[in-house]
């Protein structure tokens, strides 16, 4: 019995405990990859309220009129565990799909 | 008051807080200054400044019918009181990593509002090489209060910049090891 692929989740950078760390305390990560069963990859990114709000406000002070990214996706806490479970619950939605559409 | 000499005496303040986070490179400021003054402010914009954070405590106390002026004097006695935390790097190493900054794709300057990590508590840091004071920031620079937790700063290029140059101005952040 073949076992069911699965959406998969991976760091296009050096990923050690540091990173880990890091990134849930800077609430943003933007390389973040997800390998998809049937084939293909997707660039996402991934922000907490918090640090988003901040960015926004840093970007409009530069004279930014907005803050967008493809495949931005929002957490309530950047760590692994938030970030595959938000990838697994995307996938099965179709979100992906949907994100891939628009870019071809 | 009217609203125009409120908004006055706002920028007013705003211009001191200003002129004392470019002579330190930080301004954070926690806590009440006084008992019966309530600390109001949009948690949201927590980050976005410790100018703004100040900024909007004094529209909140004079919103709300208080009679409190944040004079320069209390200014000093509040950063004086500890409101200018020193804030720790984990570890002498203060090289850019990939997660640390972003890329403006169209003309390739990291952008402002995003640096190297550090925090205001040093044991939090003490596991990546020992903690190290930040003991002063090119100017270039600002030590900026960035996610959830109010004790995570960075270290971010105050205007776009190339990776380069961010990393030559890192490279002349002071740091000492923190005592023990």
């Amino acid at each position: 019995m073949t076992e069911a692929k699965q959406v998969t989740l991976s760091f296009s950078c050096e990923f050690d405990e540091r990173v880990a760390w890091e990134i849930e305390l800077k609430g943003w990560f933007e390389h973040a990859v997800v390998h998809l069963p049937e084939g293909g990859i997707v660039h996402i990114s991934f922000w907490d309220p918090v640090r988003l709000a901040q960015d926004l406000e840093t970007d409009l002070q530069a004279g930014k009129r907005c803050l967008a990214e493809p495949g931005m996706i929002v957490i309530p806490k950047l760590t692994v565990e938030n970030m595959k479970a938000a990838v697994e619950e995307l996938y099965h939605s179709g979100y992906f799909d949907r994100l891939r559409s628009a870019f071809q | 008051m009217t609203n125009e000499e409120l908004h006055a005496e706002v920028e007013s303040q705003r211009a001191y807080l200003i002129s004392c986070t470019a002579s330190d490179g930080r301004l954070y400021v926690t806590h009440e200054f006084e008992e019966n003054v309530t600390w109001a402010y949009d948690p949201t914009k927590l980050s976005t400044g410790r100018v703004l954070q100040l900024y909007n405590f004094v529209i909140a106390s004079k919103n709300n019918g208080g009679e409190y002026n944040v004079t320069q004097e209390i200014m000093d006695t509040a950063i004086q009181a500890g409101s200018l935390s020193p804030v720790y790097r984990g570890g002498a190493n203060l090289e850019v990593r990939s997660n640390d900054v972003k890329v403006d794709k169209s003309t390739g300057m990291v952008q402002p509002g995003r640096g190297v990590s550090v925090n205001v508590d040093p044991a939090k840091v003490e596991k990546f090489g020992g903690a190290f004071k930040v003991e002063s920031v090119p100017s270039e620079l600002e030590v900026i209060q960035r996610g959830m937790d109010p004790n995570h700063f960075e270290i971010a290029p105050r205007q776009a910049m190339t990776l380069e140059r961010f990393q030559e101005l890192l490279k002349q952040v002071k740091l000492v090891p923190a005592p023990k």
